[in-house]
C-alpha cells in the first residue's frame, strides 16, 4: 500500500500502518470515539462523533466564556478552512462540545459556532457523568473552577482539536496553538486517505 | 518620534503576534499589512513617560512606555467576554509593569489582566496529559507556529494576574495564548472595523490610553 509517499516521515516516528504525513499528533493505537454518547445542544438529538462518509469532523471541547484559548482555536480553524479549496472545506464540520453546560445554552453555542463556521455542530451534555464519560473517551481533562451561583468562573481544559474520520477514528490531534497552515495540510491528508475501515486489502 | 524604530519593533512583534495564525489569512477590511502604521489612524502608537530626573534633563530617566498594535478580537453576538492584545515597549531605563486596564462601561463592565497558561492536573489519567503516553507512540508536529508557550497538549487555563512586568528596554507582547486583557460582561458584541479605547495603567509611567482595533484575527 502506498502509504508512505515521498516527503513523509519528516516528523520522525511514524509507526507502520499509520497514515503518513500528518503534522499534528498521531496516537497509536488511535482513539475511537464513534460511539461516544453526545447530544445536539439545540435539538437534543443524539450526535455521533463520526464524520459523514468521505468527510472529517473536527471536535473541540471548550466553552463560550473563554476569551482567549477557545476563540483563538476557532479562529485558527476558520482561517484553515478559508485556505482550502471549497470542495474540501465543504467536507469539514466542526463540533464544539461545551465543558460549561451551566452557562452555555444551546442558543449560545449555536450563535458562537455560527460566528466562526458554516458547518458546525453545537454539542451539550448536561449530565455531569455523561460529560465525564465523553471527555474520558477523548482523553480530555477539564476543571470547572469553584464558584458561587452568578459569579464569573473559568474552566481549565485540554485545548486539543481532534480530527475524526468517517469511521469514528481520531486520525490526528492538534495541540493548542497549532497553526493554520499545518491544519490545512492535515485536513488535506485526512481527506485524501481513505478511512481505515475501507481497507484496500481484501 | 522615531517612527522607524517603532515600525521595526512592531514588525518584529507583529511576526510574533501572527505566529500561529495563518499568514495567508485574508484580512477583512484591513488594507495595511503593517500593524504599526499610524498614518491614517489605523493603529495608534501612544506613549507615557515615567518620572523625569530631578534636574529636568531632556531624557527621562524613568520608564518610557509605548504601546502599539492594539487589537481586540470580534466576539460572537452572545459572547460575554472579549480579549484585547497589544505590544508594550519600555524604551526607558527603569522597569515598569502594567498593573491595570479599563474601558468605558458602555463596552464592558469589568476589565482584568489575564494570562493563559498550561496547568498540571491532579488526575493522572494518561491520555490527555502530554507527559504520560506509555501505551502509545506519538508523532509530533515539527515545531514552529505555536501560540504563546507552546505546551498545547495539556490543560490550558486563563487566570488573572496582578501585573505584567515590562523590564527596562524590553518589549512584552500580549498575544493569543499568552497574556491578554480580558473584557468581562461585554455590553455589546465587538464588531470588526470598530475601535475601542482602552486605558492602561502602568506602575511607573501612569495612565496611557490606546485605541484597539476590533478584528477577526491578528493581522
Amino acid at each position: 500500500m502506498a502509504l508512505c509517499l515521498v516527503g513523509c516521515g519528516n516528523d520522525g516516528d511514524v509507526s507502520a500502518g499509520a497514515p503518513a504525513g500528518f503534522k499534528g499528533v498521531v496516537r497509536k493505537p488511535a482513539i475511537e470515539v464513534g460511539s461516544v454518547a453526545l447530544t445536539h445542544a439545540v435539538t437534543g438529538e443524539p450526535v455521533e462523533m463520526r464524520a459523514q462518509d468521505g468527510e472529517i469532523l473536527i471536535a473541540y471541547f471548550g466553552y463560550t466564556g473563554c476569551p482567549d484559548v477557545c476563540p483563538t482555536t476557532m479562529s485558527d480553524i476558520r482561517v484553515a478552512l478559508g485556505e482550502l479549496p471549497a470542495e474540501a472545506a465543504e467536507k469539514v464540520t466542526v463540533a464544539l462540545i461545551t465543558l460549561d453546560p451551566e452557562r452555555d445554552t444551546g442558543e449560545i453555542l449555536d450563535d458562537y459556532l455560527g460566528h466562526f463556521f458554516d458547518r458546525y455542530i453545537p454539542v451539550r451534555v448536561e449530565d455531569p457523568a455523561a460529560l465525564q464519560e465523553a471527555t474520558d473517551a477523548f482523553g480530555v481533562q477539564f476543571e470547572v473552577a469553584d464558584h458561587q451561583e452568578g459569579e464569573p468562573y473559568e474552566v481549565a481544559h485540554t485545548a486539543i482539536s481532534y480530527v475524526i474520520d468517517d469511521s469514528g477514528t481520531v486520525v490526528v490531534e492538534w495541540p493548542f496553538g497549532f497553526d493554520s497552515p499545518q491544519m490545512v495540510e492535515d485536513i488535506e491528508t485526512a481527506l485524501d486517505s481513505p478511512a481505515k475501515s475501507s481497507a484496500r486489502a481484501d | 518620534m522615531n517612527i522607524n524604530s517603532i515600525r521595526q519593533r512592531s514588525a518584529r512583534a507583529m511576526v510574533a503576534v501572527v505566529l500561529g495564525a495563518s499568514l495567508l489569512g485574508a484580512c477583512s477590511g484591513d488594507d495595511s499589512d503593517d500593524v504599526s502604521t499610524g498614518a491614517d489612524g489605523d493603529v495608534t502608537t501612544t506613549s507615557a513617560t515615567g518620572p523625569a530626573t530631578p534636574d529636568g534633563g531632556t531624557e527621562p530617566a524613568g520608564s518610557q512606555i509605548e504601546v502599539a498594535g492594539a487589537w481586540a478580537r470580534t466576539s460572537p453576538s452572545m459572547a460575554t467576554r472579549g480579549a484585547v492584545y497589544l505590544v508594550i515597549m519600555n524604551k526607558g531605563e527603569a522597569d515598569d509593569a502594567l498593573v491595570a486596564a479599563s474601558v468605558d462601561p458602555s463596552i464592558a463592565k469589568t476589565v482584568e489582566i489575564h494570562e493563559t497558561v498550561p496547568v498540571e492536573s491532579d488526575d493522572d489519567s494518561g491520555m490527555g496529559d502530554g507527559g504520560s503516553m506509555d501505551e502509545s507512540t506519538t508523532t509530533t508536529s515539527s515545531g514552529g507556529g505555536m501560540h504563546g508557550n507552546g505546551m498545547g497538549m495539556g490543560m490550558m487555563e486563563m487566570r488573572p494576574v496582578d501585573e505584567i512586568p515590562v523590564p527596562a528596554g524590553s518589549d512584552v507582547e500580549l498575544v493569543p495564548g499568552g497574556y491578554h486583557i480580558m473584557l468581562l460582561d461585554l455590553v455589546e458584541p465587538l464588531e470588526a472595523g470598530t475601535e475601542i479605547e482602552v486605558t492602561l495603567t502602568f506602575e511607573a509611567a501612569g495612565e496611557l490610553k490606546v485605541m484597539a482595533e476590533v478584528r477577526e484575527m491578528p493581522m
